[in-house]
């Protein structure tokens, strides 16, 4: 090694020291690590972690939130003054679904150093007063019951196995993994689980990306509440063979399908859709693609006719129809694609179709009622007023105060004139009247 | 002293009844409407702040503009009226605004209102000290900048020389000032707003100088009582109720005739379309809204024009918005909605996938690793549809994250994502509002940090335009200059949708920022 490529070396040793010099105090000064880490849910009230922080502080400090079915990473800025660090969640202001699984990690920034904490996972359950639960497993499903409801709950279980088979096989697509079914007793016990927004007139409820179904026993009778078991279960299986980050399949067949397999038929639907052509009234499939009507009439026809449409295509064009048409959604295609992509004939014959078969036309748009222009005057405007003349088709009307004048404020002009001319008619006349009235030898 | 005849006196008599007559029909309201009808029921949110130096939300514009009055207003079309301003005149320089105000305003406590209020009203908006959320509408007035940033506020270019009269100097000609002053961030507060937080504001003791005033709280509605004192006389309707939290969902609550006016979700406007009982209330308000990806681009990657317009070329808007939204959101081309395009204005969203890797090869990442691991914040629209194929197609590593929105807002400010979201709705209708806002560099909202001196000319070029046509033409060259440099993707255009009452009549198109609540009425 000749002079200059040591003096090289030399300097690049010294170099290395200042950096490892430099880049130590941001780390050894302040922050060295991460503690003993701690997580607690309250439902919903709170989640509350906390983590002790080595060292002090550091620059800035983050708690990744990962919840289950979600890819994003909730991040969450927390202070990181002192020797310990901790976030709430406001479950009240942020609900969450329970048995929603939330895997969490800090991340702390020291300078340009970034330390990852451990991941850990917190399950925010249904820990409400009163809800004792207890659980077994039945096949690929976990039933969670409390009170006297052990008997029914783990009846459930056997039928939901009976259920993913069935489903499994007429999507040709497997259960991606286990689900937890939740027997409540009570009507607020089960609206209090699904949170605000929920529908009167749900009985059960699944959360196909927590892979949970939600059931109500007051929701209605023994054999309902075994074909509601069905019904959702189907659910899970159908988000499974279809999901996908392009597009949600339409709600009509995804209900409809769920519907049919409660019975592999849906006969009893064909009646309730018959007697609502019978009142002249069916529901366009478009207008439910994504939600149901909010009265229970008329959402108990979406999902007759989403029943008795999937009965449509298993009789025209045979079960494997229905596979393709979720593996059409599978690869993201479009509603539309992906009936045509099953069936062979596009969306717009297929309602036709549809409709024709209950000797009905389609249903079209209701044209809305025109709202009219307002009436409320403005303040008077100028007209005319000074300032440079407007740019011929300039970006507003007028630089100088033209705003063009509406309707309503020409109406206004009128009615200024109008009674201008009123108010001097009756001055005119005050004074007319008066002079006839003054006595004589009266002066001014 | 010669002896005034009758006729003479009756003359004069008639001259003085004239002059009052025209006095009073330049300077105070037109006729009061008569209140009528019943209260209208809005459910309209929580307001974030009473107060319009600290606007957060498209819903705190909707609120404040009840509450509040400026010199112009904006009517049902988004076109901008004389209201606390008489008239006004531009001088020959092109950039000095001489405004009239009306005589005889006052503040809803029947306190006085001229232009000095005006003035105040504006420097509180630009004082650093306020911490004012959306000082840069007012940036436009020279001086506005310096005073932002720390400078002094006899730079600033308001003047009110009299009560009547406010003179203000631009820093460059722009056409749609009297746009600007019609949002609520230039809206007249009394003479006890001060401070850099809103408590001097208050539900209950309320002063304000727009349609209506804050009245009270019952139950989860705020009271709103028409203002006597308005400009344009007392609104017709004398009582909103204006709901900040619906127990159930807003459609149940309108069919069962508990609201009068509710914004719906496009997932219940499909079907509220066929049905033949709400489907008459139901209406589509026009966008004045974007959703668009953003870049940083003062780092790497980013900071390369070929890597953002890589990952802008990958995305075939057409077909990702109308599977990922549905009738939501249409696919957009520009940060402008169409409502607000100017004329020649095309969809010009090209998808080019050979193009894209092409790009990102050219820009030295022909091994996609390193770009390292791309973070994409999806707090501001849903982003899976776009991620998938960045990772499919590109093939690049993406990881997704979300923040709470206030949490989110900071962010962005301080050390925005790689990619970040966004969901706009323009202050006022004009091309600039959304161009000078999100892309100017100094702009606070322009969270990416571009920093582009042909846009700068651009746009200027365009705001100084006096034609329609050279405006056209200005603006489709800034737009086509977005488009090549790629700072931001345009994502969708937010469709939205209201169930009306019948008999309700003035409430435009429905656009959010426009719906003035003053010149609604009942039809009665």
């Amino acid at each position: 090694m000749g002079p200059v490529a040591r003096r090289a070396a030399s300097l690049a040793a010294v170099a290395l020291v200042l950096a490892v010099a430099m880049a130590r105090p941001a780390v050894a000064v302040g922050f060295s690590g991460f503690g003993a880490m701690t997580a607690d849910a309250t439902y919903g009230q709170q989640m509350r972690f906390t983590v002790k922080l080595s060292g002090g502080a550091p620059d800035s400090l983050d708690l990744l939130l990962r919840f289950t079915g979600s890819e994003a990473t909730e991040v969450a800025p927390v202070d990181p003054g002192g020797t310990s660090a901790e976030y709430v969640w406001d479950a009240a202001a942020r609900p969450l679904t329970p048995n929603t699984r939330v895997t969490y990690q800090w991340r702390a920034t020291a300078g340009s150093v970034v330390t990852l904490s451990p991941e850990k996972t917190l399950l925010y359950d249904d820990d409400r007063p009163g809800l004792d639960w207890h659980s077994a497993r039945i096949g690929d499903a976990t039933v969670h019951w409390y009170g006297g409801a052990e008997a029914q709950a783990r009846h459930f279980g056997q039928i939901s196995a009976d259920a993913a088979a069935a489903a499994e096989k007429l999507l040709g697509h497997k259960l991606a993994g286990p689900l937890d079914i939740f027997v409540y007793d009570t009507h607020d016990e089960f609206f209090g689980a699904l949170g605000p927004g929920a529908r009167e007139w749900t009985g059960a409820a699944t959360y196909p990306d927590l892979r949970t179904v939600f059931m109500w026993l007051g929701g209605g009778s023994r054999s309902y509440l075994e074909t509601t078991v069905t019904h959702e279960v189907t659910h899970v299986v159908f988000h499974d063979a279809t999901t996908n980050p392009f597009h949600d399949p339409a709600t009509w067949f995804n209900e409809g399908l769920a519907v049919w397999s409660e019975k592999q038929s849906a006969s009893s639907q064909a009646d309730t859709v018959r007697s609502a052509a019978g009142g002249g009234g069916l529901l366009a499939f478009d207008g439910i693609n994504e939600s149901f009507p909010i009265g229970a009439q008329a959402a108990g026809l979406a999902y007759s006719e989403g029943a008795t449409m999937v009965q449509l295509i298993i009789d025209s064009y045979g079960r494997g129809a229905i596979a393709a048409i979720a593996a059409a959604w599978r690869n993201g295609d479009g509603d539309a694609e992906a009936l045509q992509a099953g069936t062979g004939v596009s969306a717009e014959q297929l309602y036709a179709d549809y409709f024709a078969s209950f000797g009905m036309p389609e249903p079209t748009a209701v044209q809305p009622a025109p709202i009219l222009p307002s009436n409320v005057d403005k303040p008077p405007q100028p007209a005319g007023s000074s300032g440079q003349p407007a740019a011929s088709g300039s970006e507003q009307p007028s630089p100088s105060g033209g705003a063009t004048e509406p309707a309503g404020g020409a109406t206004s002009s009128i009615w200024l004139l109008i009674v201008g001319a009123a108010v001097i008619g009756i001055a005119v006349g005050a004074i007319v009247a008066a002079r006839r009235r003054r006595p004589p030898g009266a002066t001014a | 002293m010669r002896r005034l005849t009758s006729r003479g006196r009756l003359s004069r008599l008639v001259a003085g009844f004239a002059a009052i007559l025209l006095a009073f029909t330049s300077s105070l309201p037109a006729h009061p409407a008569a209140a009528a009808g019943p209260a209208l029921r809005y459910v309209g949110g929580q307001p974030a702040t009473l107060d319009p130096a600290f606007i957060d939300s498209a819903g705190d514009v909707e609120f404040l503009l009840q509450v509040y009055a400026g010199l112009t207003r904006l009517d049902e079309e988004g076109k901008p009226y004389a209201s606390l301003a008489e008239s006004w005149s531009l001088g020959a320089d092109g950039r000095t605004y001489t405004f009239r105000m009306r005589s005889g305003l006052r503040f809803s406590d029947g306190s006085p209102l001229d232009a000095t209020d005006v003035r105040r009203s504006w420097l509180r908006i630009l004082d650093p000290a306020t911490h004012s959320t959306a000082p840069d509408v007012l940036a436009i007035i020279q001086g506005a900048g310096e005073r932002l940033a720390g400078g002094p506020e006899d730079g600033v270019a308001i003047e009110a020389p009299d009560a009547r009269t406010l003179v203000v100097t631009l820093t460059h000609p722009a056409a749609y000032f009297t746009a600007i002053i019609a949002t609520p961030t230039a809206f007249v507060v009394p003479r006890d707003a001060t401070g850099s937080d809103d408590s001097w504001q208050s539900q209950d003791s309320f002063i304000g100088s727009g349609p209506y005033i804050a009245d009270g709280i019952e139950g989860t509605d705020l009271i709103l009582h028409a203002n006597a004192h308005y400009v344009a006389g007392p609104p017709p309707i004398n009582e909103i109720r204006w709901t900040t939290d619906l127990p159930g969902d807003g459609v149940t609550a309108f069919a069962d005739d508990q609201v009068d006016l509710v914004g719906v979700g496009s997932n219940d406007a499909a079907w509220i379309d066929y049905d033949h009982d709400l489907g008459p209330a139901l209406h589509e308000s026009a966008a004045l809204g974007v959703q668009y990806f953003g870049f940083d681009t003062t780092r790497p990657p980013f900071n390369d024009a070929r890597v953002r317009r890589a990952f802008a070329l990958a995305l075939d808007r057409a077909r990702l918005v109308a599977n990922a939204e549905g009738n939501s959101g249409t696919p957009a081309s520009s940060l402008v909605p169409p409502a607000l395009w100017p004329d020649g204005m095309q969809d010009n969203q090209q998808t080019d996938l050979v193009e894209a890797r092409r790009l990102l090869d050219e820009a030295g990442f022909e091994d996609r690793s390193l770009l390292g691991e791309i973070t994409v914040n999806g707090s501001g629209l849903g982003v899976s549809p776009a991620v998938r194929i960045w990772e499919d197609e590109l093939g690049v590593k993406i990881a997704v994250e979300s923040m709470d929105f206030r949490d989110y807002l900071r962010a962005l400010v301080a050390k925005p994502p790689q990619i970040f979201t966004i969901n706009w709705i323009a202050d006022y209708p004009s091309p600039y509002a959304l161009y000078s806002l999100l892309l100017l560099p100094d702009a606070t909202s322009n969270y990416g940090r571009w920093d582009d001196a042909e846009f700068v000319r651009l746009l200027e070029a365009a705001s100084a335009a006096t034609t329609q046509a050279d405006q056209d033409a200005a603006y489709r060259a800034v737009d086509d200059r977005v488009d090549a440099e790629a700072p931001v993707i345009p994502w969708s255009y937010g469709a939205g949708w209201w169930l009306v009452r019948p008999g309700l009549r003035g409430l435009g198109n429905l656009t959010t920022g426009l719906l003035d609540l003053g010149r609604v009425s009942w039809d009665r």
